[in-house]
């Protein structure tokens, strides 16, 4: 007790951290108010609490513009984030492992064109990668995306998973050879469940990236019944561009999810960034 | 059950490093044989090759008669416990145990009974639910021992499955290891560099070092016959005494002359080869519970005279550290195992080299009058001495 004085100093640093954090949750204020307020409260007082919320606008937004509804936008974000994020995880995982323990000059190799892969900016090959998903037919639907966005961000996830795995003692992997297990077996019941750490990691990155992606399914998607929430919230700046309300709930009503799934893993995501493997 | 067979094995790692060279031996079936030497000497590889973790670079290896070169680790059926026990971190105990036997697809039923069988052998029936983080080193030590006998293989193999345990548990579990050996009969080959493990443990032993095997026999004759210095000086604690000598014709018989003191030889410490090499620069060794208080044996026996530098009382007995005019051995073999005791034992012995005296070690009586400063004779056993030829550090018999 005697080691920390509560001082007049200590307070001040206090309340200099306390608006320092307040100015994060501006935009939210912001954000929150101005999505219930009548669109003209939104511009002539900005800062001011709403005068009558009105919860109608929210119903409004859900209906969506006339690129069809946000509950239609939030399934499509879900099944291509998801899909997409299981099909990295999946594959990437196990590409890894035999990268990370092939070793060598092939293994070395193989790593360094997916290393190349991060760097090289995907959006120089985004007319002939168009043409030839359109030709294969995987313009405008959920397949597409998925094989899509799996391309795309494999080297990033293989890059994270092979350093794990790289770190990772073989003596599992060993004992689990002399008792008797097969290749399968050892991927899927001792390596994989320790890479859980990599694993949250890597769904997290990717999920999120690909869940704020709003160039590719711009590209892909346009005119379909199945673009995704950033999409759909920007056609209602084309077509409500007044109406900042609207556009702002539709903004609130598609951060919820994430936030949502946040909070409820706020546990198992800060042990799977801060925790190794713990024998 | 089944005997191991190594065929003038060599093991050559991808780096030039020569782990192992032309190990000859058989492990008989049913037998736990304790491979001993200093840390690097190759122990570990010869068990990783065993199980298959580690390619033969040339020579044959049979299990059970059955060449296994290019066998699998999983075809092999043998069990391995690791040294640091590799206990798979997010199953349970049950589940670790059950891996080698759900690897072999075996119907749960029969999983379950078996398991829960080892389990109750091993004292760990309160645990099965429990992770390995949450369980004690001992406990740690009986799952692994557990996931190894649970499928009854072949052959065990065990790498210093008892060096992270304290001194205690480590006592307790040796007696616990070689009681399931025998209750299990199944051929083991146990790697150890405590020697006293290797005594204690051993059917018969076999001590390595830079990857050449130096002697192989029951632990009574590696103790009683050291083949070489090295063996000599690896086994027992304290360890054998050693006196540079020089071996000369006196009286009727033979006699060393060590430092100044000259020491008539009775005719049965005398072997065949001995009168050889008369004349020459030999190393002498005697185990310290074989010099003893003069007035303990009869006037015949070569004695041995020096300043008393230390009395340690035992209880049972007293180690008196004896200071002889002696030159002490020092050759590759030596250093080699004081180095690894640790670096101080190193340096004591170029001490002893500059100061051309060294310790010895006696064990006398509980009750035997000595003090520390004083001079003092210690009776040296005819039957017990040993020769060595200081070239080659070998026996001379
Ligand atoms: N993968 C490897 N590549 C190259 N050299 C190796 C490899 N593994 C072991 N060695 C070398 O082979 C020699 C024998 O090693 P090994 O691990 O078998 O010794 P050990 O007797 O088990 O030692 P310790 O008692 O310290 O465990 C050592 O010199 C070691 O450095
Ligand atoms: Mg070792």
């Amino acid at each position: 007790m005697g080691l920390f004085r509560y001082s007049w100093r200590t307070f001040l640093r206090e309340m200099l951290l306390l608006a320092l954090a307040a100015l994060w949750w501006l935009p939210f204020y912001i954000l929150t108010t101005t999505s219930v307020k009548p669109s003209s409260e939104g511009f002539t007082s900005p800062f001011q609490l709403p005068g009558h919320p009105d919860l109608g606008i929210y119903a409004q937004a859900w209906q969506g513009s006339g690129n069809g509804s946000l509950g239609q936008a939030l399934e499509s974000s879900l099944i291509i984030t998801i899909g997409s994020v299981m099909a990295l995880i999946a594959l990437g995982s196990s590409a890894a492992y035999v990268v990370a323990r092939r070793g060598g000059r092939p293994g070395n190799v193989v790593y360094l064109l997916f290393v190349l892969g991060i760097i090289l900016p995907y959006q120089l090959g985004i007319v002939p990668l168009y043409a030839a998903f359109r030709r294969l037919g995987l313009v405008g639907n959920y397949a597409g995306m998925v094989l899509l966005y799996t391309g795309l961000l494999m080297p990033l996830t293989v890059f994270l998973y092979t350093g794990f795995v790289r770190a990772l003692p073989r003596d599992y992997e060993e004992a689990a050879q002399v008792d008797g297990a097969g290749h399968g077996r050892i991927f899927f019941r001792v390596v994989f469940p320790l890479l859980r750490p990599v694993t949250g990691t890597v769904a997290i990155l990717t999920g999120l990236i690909i869940w704020n992606d709003f160039f590719l399914p711009l590209v892909f998607l346009s005119g379909t019944a199945y673009i995704t929430l950033p999409v759909a919230v920007y056609s209602f700046v084309g077509e409500y561009g007044a109406q900042w309300n609207l556009i702002f709930a539709a903004v609130a009503i598609s951060i919820l999810p994430v936030l949502g799934f946040f909070l409820l893993a706020q546990r198992q995501l800060i042990r799977s960034f801060g925790g190794g493997i713990k024998g | 059950m089944a005997s191991v067979t190594f065929a003038r094995v060599d093991k050559i790692y991808p780096d030039g490093t020569r782990a192992v060279s032309g190990l000859d031996l058989e492990v008989s079936d049913g037998e736990l044989m304790v491979f001993v030497g200093p840390s690097g000497c190759g122990k570990t590889t010869v068990l990783r090759m065993v199980a298959g973790l580690e390619e033969i670079t040339s020579g044959e290896l049979r299990i059970g008669g059955q060449v296994v070169n290019k066998v699998e680790p999983r075809q092999r059926d043998v069990a391995m416990v690791f040294q640091n026990y590799a206990l798979y971190p997010h199953m349970s105990v049950f589940d670790n145990i059950a891996f080698p036997l759900a690897a072999r697809r075996l119907p749960k039923r029969e999983i379950r009974e078996r398991v829960t069988r080892t389990a109750a052998l091993l004292g760990l029936e309160e645990h099965l639910k429990r992770r390995p983080r949450n369980l004690s080193g001992g406990q740690r030590q009986r799952v692994a021992m557990g996931r190894a006998i649970v499928r009854q293989p072949q052959v065990f193999l065990m790498d210093e499955p008892l060096s992270n345990l304290d001194a205690k548990l480590r006592v307790q579990m040796r007696v616990e290891i070689s009681r399931l050996q025998k209750q299990l009969g199944v051929t083991t080959i146990y790697v150890t560099h405590d020697q006293v493990e290797a005594m204690t443990m051993g059917d018969r032993i076999a001590l390595l070092r830079n990857g050449v095997l130096q002697q192989l026999g029951t632990p009574q004759e590696l103790y009683n016959r050291p083949a070489n210095l090295f063996a000599a000086t690896f086994l027992g604690s304290p360890a054998m005494n050693l006196f540079q000598a020089t071996i000369r014709k006196g009286g009727d018989g033979l006699a060393v002359d060590i430092g100044s003191q000259c020491i008539p030889l009775p005719s049965i410490a005398v072997n065949g080869h001995l009168s050889e090499y008369v004349g020459r620069r030999i190393a002498v060794g005697v185990r310290p519970e074989h010099m003893i208080e003069p007035s303990a044996v009869r006037a015949g026996h070569p004695r041995i005279r020096g300043e008393v530098v230390m009395v340690e009382t035992l209880g049972s007995e007293r180690l008196v550290h004896l200071r002889v005019a002696a030159e002490p051995v020092v050759t590759d073999d030596l250093l080699e195992v004081a180095r690894d005791v640790d670096v101080a034992t190193v340096e004591a012995l170029r001490d002893e080299v500059r100061e051309g005296a060294m310790v010895a070690v006696a064990r006398f009586d509980a009750d035997a009058a000595v003090s520390a400063g004083g001079p003092q004779e210690a009776a040296i056993r005819p039957d017990k001495i040993h020769f060595f030829d200081l070239e080659t550090g070998m026996a001379i018999r």
